[in-house]
């Protein structure tokens, strides 16, 4: 256990030291905000109020998870290309797990620095109506979402042990996120057919399917998605595990 | 002439280099592509909502889109570089770029070529093309935006340096220039949408509004044609100015060293 | 003259104390009231430790740097106004940094500098045939530099800093890290380049010293020592000899050398030994004990810096 602790620690202090960043990143969401509040304002004159406030909030809550989500695919390319993989596959731990605990200090400073903003305007939004289980629903399906992301991002690592960078890999990640995963467009807005294609992919699951529980929480959509997730986040750990043990013999590491 | 053979030159050997990443390169392609593709599927998403949006119809809208995108390839496709200046000063890098005889700018921005904004390019002329012959515009209207285009990508150039300089001095916000990403996300949108507050500084300030917004407006759809010469006038306008705030920071580089 | 520079100072700030608001500073001189005067075709060596103010020198004769005093000539020029013109006649290497494009074969980078110079086509082929010839590089220019052992890039940035036949060239710490072959190939090609004027920086003395006439010391920004490398390798510097050997040495033999210490490894070292007495004492050594392993060192910048420094006192 306290190896985790230590990793954690490294991770915020990887985020502290790195606090400029943050802030722009902070500067950044709200620029973007900032867009998607007038389009959305533009789209939705003559619907009710409601459900403007509805979709920003909808909106900054999967800005908020964008966020603090990590980026772990680019440390495996990174350590991948540099060689230092191999220091981290001699150590006991096993390499995911140093990823994760490491990624989670660091969003732990992410979400301390921009999640407070962003929260705070969603409140705000919402005029600071929020019931006890609607946050307890977002905070679960959420630390879900964060893992099955995790493991997302690890499968696309892998692919660094074929390429040169992933680079481009990872663009077309976001090309499927933006339809498939509701963090841009709401998902409420899809057409029929997209609703159904994506309720069926994984994708939604890190993004999409928490905005829609903090837009209309119900028990049953909560256990849905949970069980959903769950599924989908060890049916990625095998293949990593899997893929990454295959990759590890079968390619020689660059070397420096 | 000499910096435009310098300019070829350049050309051949960032080119020569995007075909190291050959595989990756490719998906890269693809990936812009797709994503261009799932951003207009999005966009159409919208007026399944509504018919128009503050009076503009889908294929108006797409041609903002192009307009903006356009622009911002050919910014990331030749002048990207202009992004990793606070980088080259960190490492010490400009020190190698200001001992050889020719304008650091220039060299600055040449030494790299994105990877992966060829496929923006591609989409965003084929797109130009197509909405025009949607919306009815005649085919010198099109020639006139990607001429056009040339320039407003100037006001990206502008922006991502006047981001890094802000970056140096404020000792710190390194990303900072990465903001030029966010600008082109609020210019990809009619004008019309924002607050008037906000319009006002996406026109005097930071010209943002002159990207897409207003190219379209004065061009496609009130035929202004004086326009054609004050939109480049004005994005040339911009950049000499943030080019003299860069001449001032070099002077302070070579002064203190940092 | 190519060089000239008078009384030329430098002062950095450096940030004593980061508080939340405003940070404290302290101003240190990097060069001090630095005269010198570099020829045509002069092999100047240019030597001092980490922090000595080496590198703010080659800035400010480059025109990267503007100095706080005192003047500076390069090409009898202002260097800081006239930059990119000096820059044409000028070819630097920097050790720690890279002009060559790390993802292509250096031939690329090569062609590049040859727009950005603008050296016609027929000479550029035949110069880089010559350089690469001289430097052993040939068969190497065409790999991808990520590709290349440390030593093969650094001939590589040799040749790209040569491209444009500059008539100054700076070496700035070129041979930080590369093994001792790839050191000794780039003194000869250095000390074939007879016709140019080159500035050599380096915390090694000997090494310098082999492909340069005249040494420079600096020391905390200070010029300390002006001379030629000849009389300073006449300098009588103490030298050390470090030895093992398997066998217990006679009593007789310990008598002899009162100042020699066993250290810890169990190795015998004696230190301070006079250039004349070396000979004597290295022969005795080999024909009386059964050596193992045997070591002399003199560490002339070291002793330099501690013997000048003295000298400075006393003034």
């Amino acid at each position: 256990m306290k190896y985790r602790l230590m990793l954690i620690k490294i991770g915020i202090k990887k985020g502290l030291a790195s606090k400029y960043a943050l802030i722009f990143w902070l500067f950044s969401s709200l620029i973007s905000l900032t867009v998607q509040y007038f389009l959305w304002q533009a789209v939705l004159t003559g619907k009710p109020n409601g459900e403007f406030k509805q979709t920003i909030s909808y909106l900054v809550l999967m800005q908020l998870l964008t966020v603090l989500f990590p980026k772990t695919s680019y440390d495996v390319n990174d350590k991948v290309r540099s060689g230092d993989i191999a220091l981290d596959l001699l150590k006991p731990v096993a390499f995911a797990t140093q990823l994760l605990w490491e990624s989670i200090g660091y969003s732990v400073v992410k979400f301390a620095v921009i999640g407070t903003v962003d929260l705070l305007v969603c409140l705000w939004i919402l005029n600071f109506k929020i019931a006890l289980s609607t946050i307890l629903m977002v905070l679960v399906t959420a630390i879900l979402a964060y893992l099955l992301y995790f493991e997302l991002e690890l499968l696309l690592g892998t692919f660094s042990f074929y390429t040169y960078s992933i680079w481009g890999i990872s663009t077309f990640k976001e090309a499927i996120l933006l339809v498939l995963a509701g963090n841009i467009f709401p998902t409420n807005f899809y057409p029929a057919v997209i609703k159904k294609v994506a309720s069926f992919l994984p994708f939604q699951y890190s993004f999409g399917a928490v905005g829609m529980l903090a837009q209309k929480p119900s028990w049953s959509l909560f256990i849905q998605v949970v069980l959903i997730q769950l599924f989908y986040i060890i049916l990625f750990n095998v293949l990593f595990k899997f893929l990454f043990k295959r990759s590890v013999v079968s390619t020689v590491i660059q070397g420096g | 002439m000499r910096y435009l053979k310098l300019l070829a030159t350049y050309l051949k050997v960032n080119l020569k280099a995007l075909a190291v990443y050959d595989l990756d390169f490719y998906f890269a392609l693809a990936g812009m592509i797709i994503q261009n593709l799932l951003n207009i599927l999005a966009l159409r998403f919208i007026f399944n909502i509504v018919p128009r949006i503050k009076g503009y119809s889908f294929a108006q809208l797409l041609l903002t889109y192009a307009l903006a995108t356009l622009a911002f390839a050919i910014f990331r496709c030749f002048f990207i570089n202009a992004l990793n200046i606070s980088d080259y000063i960190h490492d010490g890098c400009l020190d190698t770029i200001l001992i050889k005889p020719v304008n650091p700018l220039f060299q600055l921005v040449n030494e790299r070529v994105d990877e992966d904004a060829w496929g923006d390019l591609i989409v965003a002329l084929l797109l130009l093309i197509i909405v025009d012959i949607q919306l009815h515009n005649p085919w010198y209207i099109t020639v006139m935006f990607i001429f056009i285009s040339l320039f407003t990508s100037l006001i990206f150039l502008g922006l991502a340096v006047l981001g890094n300089i802000v970056a140096l001095l404020s000792n710190g916000l390194a990303n900072l220039a990465e903001t030029t990403f966010d600008f082109f996300d609020m210019s990809k949108y009619p004008l019309a949408i924002y607050s008037s507050a906000l319009r006002l500084i996406m026109t005097f300030i930071l010209p943002i509004g002159w990207v897409a917004s207003i190219p379209q407006e004065k061009i496609a759809v009130k035929h202004e044609w004086v326009w054609l010469l004050l939109i480049p006038g004005a994005c040339v306008f911009f950049f000499i100015l943030i080019y003299q705030l860069w001449r001032v920071f070099l002077q302070k580089y070579q002064s203190t060293g940092s | 003259m190519i060089i000239e520079t008078k009384n030329l100072v430098k002062r950095y700030r450096k940030v004593k104390a980061a508080k939340l608001f405003h940070k404290e500073y302290r101003i240190f001189d990097a060069v001090k009231n630095v005269s010198l005067e570099i020829h045509q075709g002069d092999h100047v060596g240019l030597v001092g430790l980490n922090g000595s103010g080496k590198s703010t020198l080659i800035k400010m004769i480059l025109g990267i740097l503007q100095p706080d005093g005192g003047s500076i000539k390069t090409f009898g020029r202002d260097p800081l106004n006239n930059r990119q013109k000096n820059a044409a006649k000028i070819g630097v290497v920097f050790g720690q940094r890279s002009q060559l494009r790390w993802d292509l074969p250096a031939i690329d980078t090569f062609k590049l500098n040859r727009e950005i110079y603008q050296v016609p086509e027929d000479i550029f082929t035949k110069r880089v045939t010559k350089l690469a010839r001289m430097l052993q590089a040939t068969e190497f220019l065409t790999q991808p530099v990520r590709t290349l052992s440390l030593g093969q890039r650094m001939k590589a940035e040799f040749i790209a800093a040569l491209i444009h036949d500059p008539e100054l060239l700076i070496l700035d710490e070129p041979t930080i890290g590369l093994d001792v072959l790839t050191k000794n190939s780039i003194t000869q090609f250095l000390q074939q380049l007879t016709d140019k004027t080159i500035i050599f920086t380096s915390h090694d003395l000997d090494e310098v010293a082999k492909v340069c006439l005249r040494i420079l010391i600096l020391n905390q920004g200070q010029l300390v020592l002006d001379q030629s490398s000849l009389q300073l390798a006449e300098l009588d510097v103490p030298t050390t000899v470090t030895f093992t050997s398997a066998d217990k040495l006679s009593a007789d033999l310990i008598k002899q050398w009162p100042n020699m210490m066993q250290l810890k490894n169990g190795s015998y070292q004696i230190a301070g030994i006079k250039q004349e007495n070396l000979k004597e004492v290295l022969s005795t050594i080999t024909a009386r004990i059964p050596v193992a392993n045997i070591e002399v060192k003199s560490n002339k910048l070291a002793y330099l810096l501690a013997h000048l420094k003295q000298q400075e006192v006393q003034q």
